[in-house]
């Protein structure tokens, strides 16, 4: 068992607040990822509960019991961090039995813990060399392996994969979600890729300037953002945000004018007529219509291979992107009409904070 | 012919044992005037051939005691090193590790202390030690030696300190290690080599230290610079006897700095070749 409650925790260095007030509850062997762009903070508030940094206000729980002011291999977590931090001067085996013979395990009992986790971790050809001797991608290996030996109740991931090649990074991606599984254990970890969150969490919590701007799943999040600092974070190619008026609204729906011609009809009931939204369309959420709701003309076509990002500049002025089947008719300087579907679509208002829509929640999968 | 690369090696190879040549010609000068006479040692270059002899080092032996003016200089800049270590290791971690935004103000402090002439102190340190009569004693040249080297020792442990990256010692914190384990199991292995060339360095500044022990000792606690001043008497400079004890002073340090250059020669060039 391992929760984590945060109580508004916070933590200023002088005058300069990095993290204000941050409520956050964290389940037994959840996955939970903190993301957020470079200095939101993500990496103090990791660092907080792992006992690296004090906490300047509020209480960190963890299973109950006040953590604040116990040491830090007291607190029952381990932490693999960004540069991996093996010690350079010893062995692959001496660095995962380093807790242990702190802790004064005999150096039997220690070895054969050091053995098992290597096993699993396939690190045991390894165990006589030295860090220098390793890849990067052993490197990081040993680094968990040094944190499973332990035992811990909860893991620290500290922008573990940063440091590896693309092809490896999603290699490991797989291996951290496989061992997620294997150990049952609460996982913490901090990264500012957003792929690498939409893929291993079981709940995001993205943070902005230290504070937390949303918690949830990945689809929660990916769907129903509650503004637009989170809506614009997650996803690639970014969500597009484009500029309306609220031209008629009523309970059922509003139509939003779009630059001079463009109409676009959405759920969300109620607007003030007049007033300025920013409608959130994700690209995947718009098809080719002869008829469409938004048309503009193309100005770049990526091909991906198995789709292609149109870029597309709209009345307004704004480019909009669009993720279209590989085969559609589209051509650099064409005139084209898209759809949008709108029970996908979000709407902003001008403080950047989602207006309720009566059909959030819908099971209706994006196309 | 030679190519350019090896003509390139050729040029450096006698750039390097020119400059080499230049630097040890003063000490290699020094003792061979040591063992000529001191009519020989003043003809300069008329004596460049010579029947080598004993005589100066058997009229310092007889004028004074080697022995225990060597023995004051290894105590003296052993100790003084050893307590200059054992001040600015804590603080240098402290400084490394926890540091704070005031950290670079306090090295600079720390350097500018070295920009005071000691001249500029001389009158009331000696009045110091006179008072609480430590004029002629170990104990003395110790504490002016320890404080006079600490800025370097500080500054020099920074800089390889700093080369170890902050995060193993959080890993170690993580891991369990308390203050003293995660010095000695982990910033003490990893920055010996920086630690042992500081040391031989702030051994070898206490060695040819001149103006303290000149100043605040006299015969019980002279160190070998005391003894070479004593040559250059009012009544004329004995050139081959002053070679002959300069050569006694620095033998043992040269020696000592010989065992040990691999150790200062890494730590010099620790940042740079990792």
């Amino acid at each position: 068992m391992a929760n984590i409650t945060l109580k508004s925790v916070r933590k200023a260095y002088g005058i300069h607040e990095v993290i204000r007030s941050v409520d956050l509850s964290i389940n037994d062997r959840e996955f939970v990822v903190f993301v957020g762009p470079s200095g939101c903070g993500k990496s103090t508030l990791l660092r907080m509960i792992a006992g690296l940094e004090d906490i300047d206000g509020g209480d960190l729980m963890i299973d109950g019991e006040r953590c604040n002011d116990i040491p830090p291999d007291r607190r029952g977590l381990a932490m693999v961090f960004q540069s991996y931090a093996l010690y350079p001067h010893m062995t692959v085996e001496d660095n995962m039995g380093f807790a242990l013979k702190l802790a004064g395990v005999p150096e039997q009992k220690r070895r054969e813990q050091v053995q098992t986790v290597a096993e699993t971790l396939q690190l045991t050809p390894l165990l006589a060399r030295k860090p220098k001797d390793l890849s990067g991608g052993q490197r990081q290996r040993v680094a968990i392996g040094r944190a499973i030996v332990r035992n811990p109740k909860v893991f620290l991931f500290d922008e573990p994969l940063s440091n590896l090649d693309a092809s490896l990074r999603v290699r490991m991606r797989g291996e951290l979600i496989k061992l997620h599984r294997q150990l049952d254990a609460t996982m913490i970890y901090v990264t500012h890729d957003q792929v690498e969150a939409m893929t291993m969490a079981d709940r995001i919590v993205v943070l902005n300037q230290g504070r937390i701007e949303q918690v949830g799943t990945p689809l929660e999040l990916y769907r129903h953002p509650r503004n637009i600092f989170v809506a614009g974070f997650l996803g690639s190619p970014a969500i597009n945000l484009i500029s309306a008026t609220v031209a008629s609204s009523d309970a059922a729906g509003s139509i939003l004018k779009i630059g001079e011609g463009d109409r676009m009809t959405v759920p969300h009931g109620s607007l003030d007529v007049g007033s300025e939204v920013t409608i959130g369309i994700r690209p995947e959420v718009l098809s080719l219509n002869k008829t469409g709701d938004i048309s503009g003309t193309v100005d770049v076509v990526e091909h991906l291979g198995d789709v292609l990002l149109v870029y597309v500049t709209i009345a307004n002025g704004q480019t909009l992107v669009a993720k279209l089947p590989e085969a559609s008719d589209v051509d650099i300087g064409k005139r084209i009409s898209l759809s949008v579907d709108t029970s996908w679509a979000n709407v902003f208002d001008t403080h950047g904070l989602a207006l309720p829509a009566p059909f959030a929640g819908s099971t209706k999968t994006a196309a | 012919m030679l190519s350019a690369r090896q003509r390139t090696t050729l040029y450096s190879g006698i750039a390097g044992w020119t400059l080499a040549l230049c630097l040890f010609f003063p000490i290699f000068w020094m003792v061979v005037t040591s063992f000529k006479t001191e009519a020989e040692a003043i003809s300069g270059m008329k004596s460049l051939f010579f029947v080598p002899t004993l005589e100066n080092y058997t009229a310092i032996n007889e004028r004074a005691n080697y022995a225990s003016f060597l023995l004051n200089s290894i105590v003296v800049s052993f100790t003084a090193t050893m307590l200059a270590l054992a001040i600015a290791l804590p603080t240098v971690y402290s400084m490394v590790f926890f540091p704070t935004h005031r950290t670079k103000d306090v090295l600079m402090w720390i350097l500018s202390t070295k920009m005071l002439p000691p001249v500029g102190v001389l009158v009331p340190i000696y009045l110091m030690f006179k008072s609480v009569h430590l004029i002629d004693s170990k104990t003395a040249l110790i504490i002016v030696y320890t404080f006079a080297n600490l800025p370097i020792v500080v500054w020099m442990l920074y800089s390889f300190f700093k080369d170890v990256p902050g995060e193993i010692i959080e890993a170690s914190r993580m891991d369990g290690a308390t203050t003293l384990q995660q010095i000695r199991l982990i910033l003490f292995p990893l920055t010996l080599s920086g630690i042992a060339s500081t040391g031989l360095l702030s051994i070898i500044l206490c060695w040819n230290e001149a103006f303290w022990s000149i100043n605040l000792t006299s015969t019980a606690a002279a160190p070998l610079t005391s003894l070479v001043a004593s040559f250059s008497s009012p009544e004329g400079l004995f050139w081959a006897k002053l070679s002959a004890v300069s050569s006694l002073a620095v033998a043992p340090i040269i020696l000592f700095g010989w065992i040990t250059q691999k150790q200062l020669v890494r730590g010099l060039t620790f940042g740079a070749v990792k």
